[in-house]
């Protein structure tokens, strides 16, 4: 465990700079969010007008999740590797007591650090956004974290054998958001399929003058089958993400073995 | 740690890249010794040392580390070695403290003591960071860092080029105190050959990938001379006794590997002691015989 916390220590030492920018920007956003929330309830945008009110409600989200979404920035573990190869240090480690198991334990143990602290981070500053708005937590609520949480340690997980390959952090960081928008490809199509199928089965200018009974059952009918789709594609999402990681570790481990620096 | 003869042992190292093959190469680094390893750029030296680090993987040959298999027992041998590149391999924006702070957890033997005693004798600041630190501060830090765990066998790929004299002074101090202890040894990887002269009880020389001496650096130095001969004479020399001849106006200077021989068979001619450079000079155009 020491070498890990070495390890460690180098990461965050390496990292001070651009953690604290990123906190001081977090912690602003939070509280810009939170003030927001409580005008909404308490202050002046109370008073605004409908249309200005549909515009708050959708930037509502926005805010709450944006410090979310900021809290994965804290690590960039493509940068380091980046780092670490044009300094020399990854040569030098291969020269320290430290095996590969090591290395890759360390590396992709810090994407799941990196990600608890984002995860814990964005709940709270969720929870916090939400409630100033007035808001209660609900499941989707978490979902959302998860699964941003989930898209961003695919992309960290993909950028590190990337980095490894390219030496060029932009590179890896390009083909990293293009891997992790993959699983997106084939839910774009299904759920432009299935609307197809629902318009091609349904007589959408005659929808104002069938009853409203029969309208909503179509409504539901159409909701149902995105919703399945939804559930089946949150699972495929998993895979994915497992599958990725498999691999990440395995070309990795393979690159350390092979001394790339 | 079992007990050793030889800090490295090399024996039949081959590496093949396109273009350049590491042929053959086979050498001791005697315990409680430093080995001078000269050669030209491009001559194999950083290959066949980063071999002993197991950064390159030799294609064949068998490598020892303080008796031990350089791939088996690569941990092992890890914690009881340090090496020194040409460039800090550190990251810019760390400091010395950084340094103690991340190393005193992934060396299990390293002294914070000794590494503040080396950067108070370097003058080296200790919150700067490396990224305003000289090439020569760059060079004492990593050295200071190599001395503070306790390694055993210091590996050294061009430490000191690029420094200034003074600064490879102190640096060549160090290494002699470092040997002071008869357990440790160093490999040093040089093109400043008056460096290894004044240090080293060994020297190493390839080129062009492969192995040309190998040996005490006085045996080298006591077995080869450079006879300064005249046209006339130069034309008596059979040219199988000598590595190669630097052809003057006036006549030539003439490199033989074997002093004693020479002695008996040329005994009319000047015999003037040489110099590991001189030996690099005239073993480097050994193929061409003649050169001006």
């Amino acid at each position: 465990m020491r070498k890990y916390r070495g390890l460690f220590l180098r990461e965050m030492y390496i990292s001070r700079k651009t953690i604290l920018g990123t906190a001081v920007a977090f912690v602003l956003v939070l509280i810009y969010a939170v003030m927001i929330g409580l005008s909404t309830r308490y202050g002046n945008l109370r008073n605004i007008s409908e249309e200005a009110g549909v515009m708050l409600d959708m930037s509502k989200y926005m805010f709450i999740f944006l410090p979310a979404m900021m809290s994965s920035s804290f690590c960039s573990p493509s940068a380091s590797v980046v780092s670490d190869r044009k300094c020399g240090w990854q040569k030098y480690c291969y020269t320290l007591p430290i095996t590969a198991r090591e290395f890759i334990t360390f590396k992709f143990g810090m994407i799941a650090l990196t990600l608890a602290a984002g995860f814990v981070i964005s709940v709270l500053s969720s929870m916090a956004t939400l409630a100033a708005f007035g808001e209660s937590y609900k499941a989707w609520h978490l979902l959302i974290i998860v699964y941003s949480e989930l898209m961003m340690s695919v992309m960290m997980f993909v950028s590190i054998p990337m980095s490894f390959f390219t030496k060029n952090t932009d590179i890896s960081g390009m083909i990293s958001v293009f891997i992790m928008y993959l699983p997106f490809v084939p839910a774009g199509f299904a759920i432009y399929n299935s609307s197809k199928r629902f318009l091609a089965e349904h007589d959408i200018e005659q929808m104002n003058d069938i009853p409203d009974e029969l309208q909503r059952a179509w409504q539901d009918s159409l909701f149902r089958s995105i919703k399945d789709l939804f559930t089946v594609w949150w699972w495929a999402w998993a895979l994915f993400f497992l599958l990725v990681a498999a691999v990440s570790v395995f070309v990795t481990k393979k690159l350390y073995d092979r001394r790339v620096c | 740690m079992n007990d050793y003869e030889n800090a490295i042992e090399i024996n039949g190292l081959t590496k093949r890249y396109d273009g350049f093959t590491l042929d053959n190469i086979s050498f001791n680094v005697p315990k409680g010794s430093i080995m001078g390893f000269i050669g030209q750029n491009g001559a194999g030296k950083s290959t066949t040392i980063n071999a002993v680090l197991n950064i390159v993987k030799a294609d064949e040959g068998e490598i020892k580390v303080m008796g031990l298999d350089h791939i088996r027992d690569e941990n092992e041998i890890k914690r009881n070695i340090a090496a020194v590149f040409d460039e800090l391999p550190f990251p810019e924006q760390l400091n010395a403290n950084d340094i103690n702070m991340i190393f005193r957890d992934i060396f299990e033997n390293w002294d914070s003591g000794t590494y503040f005693d080396y950067l108070d004798r370097f003058a080296l600041p200790r919150k700067k960071k490396f990224a305003k630190f000289s090439k020569g501060m760059k060079m004492k830090l990593q050295i200071a860092s190599a001395l503070s765990h306790g390694a055993k066998v210091l590996i050294m790929d061009e430490a000191t080029t690029g420094l200034d004299p003074v600064v490879r002074n102190e640096i060549l101090d160090i290494f002699m105190e470092y040997l002071q202890d008869e357990n440790n040894s160093i490999l040093m990887s040089s093109h400043i050959t008056s460096d290894l002269e004044k240090i080293a009880d060994s020297v190493t020389f390839i080129d062009k990938g492969k192995l040309l001496i190998t040996g005490y650096k006085d045996d080298i130095l006591d077995s080869h001379a450079v006879i300064k001969c005249s046209k006339s004479d130069y034309a008596e020399i059979d040219k199988a006794d000598l590595v190669s001849a630097r052809l003057t106006d006036f006549g030539a200077e003439v490199m033989v590997a074997d002093r004693s021989a020479a002695a008996k068979k040329y005994s009319g001619l000047t015999m003037d002691r040489t110099t590991l450079e001189e030996i690099m000079l005239y073993y480097v155009s050994r193929d061409k015989k003649e050169w001006r």
